[in-house]
């Protein structure tokens, strides 16, 4: 037998494959390439797939349906926080309109009312004419409230100490009774003086009061009854806001025909 | 990891693709480089090693790497191709040896592959026999039967003289054959 190789040796080995790829090798060596220096960093891409495409929509749609979860559940964009700083603690407490006063308040103001005379049942007709029934016993409460609250005001010095303020909107004294009753019979007509704001005095800051806010979704007209220098403003609106700037706080009222703006004084 | 997608064959000479890694680290012309060579490459490393894919593999990046690290020694007088081998060579040769030391030392540092001699009735493909051949004949069998390389090539690539190179083809052939009879299983 020589070296040399039959046909059918050369056949055998002519059949070898002379090629074959390994499988993952690529991306290993590629990446030692780069460990060496030889290639570039890879500079991260996002392929955007179909796959991918769906779940970023689904989690968009997830969040934002969560966040107007909470939106609701927090009351809604109208939500309105009362201006903390401008008010004092006896107006910070809310005015139910729905929860009539205790029966010894009651039996007061009634007391009290018969006290002032003539010139309550003048004010009681306007009350009448100003609100219609359609608006429910609850606001003619609030109202009935907010004008004893008015007329207490009225007779004693600006920015009383709340707890002199409350004791004189159920508690009228002898002497500032006296000199109420004298200022309403010279008042005239005394439907007028009832819904008028009263003059604000120039040392006295302004104040508004929220008596009642509910909250309701956004474009549902609502009324606020609002306490200014004593007088009830009652405003039909979409919604109330406080805003800020450099001057201090402002109370939005966004109504269908504007927007009424107050500016809230600090205490 | 995701692989970049690159053609087989982009239409660039070894030498543009070479360039641009080079001067731009261009990712994706070693990859097209990689594409091009690398399954012959592979192929010859496996079967001069003869243990095993994971070992090719092993030397296959080896030989990438160094390629490039010696890349500015290239004239381009060849091609990248016989460069390629050339340095492909000398990894395996370097491989092989230093298998040689770890036998010397009794360190087994190739479980992977273990030449377990078959049953004489069972079939041995041509690929196993090689495979069985000593490092030294299996590399010039390979080189000249196979690549087809002539002896003053595989002296020069081996850096032994082209009369060994004979006598290790001569004895690797006469070995092949003893297999194929059944007689020298084995050795």
């Amino acid at each position: 037998m020589t070296d040399e190789l039959t046909p059918e040796e050369k056949e055998a080995l002519k059949n070898l494959p002379r090629e074959r790829m390994p499988v993952g090798l690529e991306a290993r060596v590629v990446e030692a390439m780069r460990e060496h220096g030889f290639l570039a960093k890879r500079r991260r891409t996002i392929v955007l797939t179909g796959n991918r495409v769906a779940g970023l929509v689904a989690a968009s749609v997830a969040l934002i349906i969560g966040a107007y979860s909470i939106g609701l559940h927090r009351g809604g964009g109208d939500a309105v926080v009362p201006p903390a700083a401008t008010l004092t603690e006896g107006e910070r407490e809310p005015v139910d309109r729905a929860t009539p006063p205790p029966p010894e308040e009651k039996a007061q103001r009634i007391a009290a009312d018969d006290a002032r005379g003539a010139g309550e049942p003048a004010v009681a007709e306007a009350e009448k004419k100003a609100w219609p029934e359609s608006r429910g016993e609850a606001d003619k409460k609030v109202i009935a409230e907010s004008q004893e609250e008015k007329v207490a005001a009225a007779t004693t010095p600006p920015a009383p100490a709340d707890e002199a303020l409350a004791e004189r909107t159920w508690k009228a004294r002898p002497e500032e009774e006296a000199r109420a009753q004298t200022r309403r019979e010279a008042a005239s007509p005394p439907a007028a003086e009832a819904l008028a704001p009263t003059p604000v005095p120039k040392d006295s800051r302004e104040r508004a009061r929220i008596m009642k806010f509910d909250a309701a979704p956004r474009g549902t007209r609502q009324s606020f009854t609002f306490l200014l220098n004593g007088s009830p403003l009652s405003v039909e609106a979409d919604s109330v806001r406080v805003t800020e700037d450099e001057r201090g706080r402002i109370l939005n009222i966004y109504t269908p025909d504007g927007i009424i703006r107050l500016r809230l004084a600090g205490d | 990891m995701h692989e970049m997608s690159a053609p087989h064959d982009s239409g660039r000479t070894d030498r543009e693709l070479v360039d641009a890694v080079l001067r731009q680290r261009d990712e994706l012309a070693f990859r097209v480089l990689y594409r091009r060579h690398t399954p012959r490459l592979f192929m010859l490393v496996a079967r001069l090693l003869a243990r095993g894919d994971r070992e090719a593999e092993d030397v296959v990046q080896e030989i990438w790497i160094h390629t490039f690290e010696s890349l500015g020694r290239f004239q381009w007088n060849s091609s990248f191709s016989t460069w390629l081998t050339g340095i492909g060579l000398n990894c395996v040769r370097d491989r092989i040896r230093k298998y040689a030391r770890s036998r010397e030392t009794g360190v087994d540092v190739l479980p992977e592959v273990a030449v377990v001699p078959d049953p004489p009735e069972a079939r041995i493909d041509l690929e196993r026999m090689i495979g069985r051949l000593p490092d030294d004949q299996r590399l010039v069998l390979v080189l000249h039967d196979v690549e087809g390389m002539k002896h003053r090539e595989i002296a020069e690539h081996l850096g032994i003289p082209e009369g060994t190179s004979k006598t290790h083809l001569s004895n690797a052939r006469k070995r092949i054959r003893a297999m194929m009879s059944g007689k020298g299983a084995q050795t």
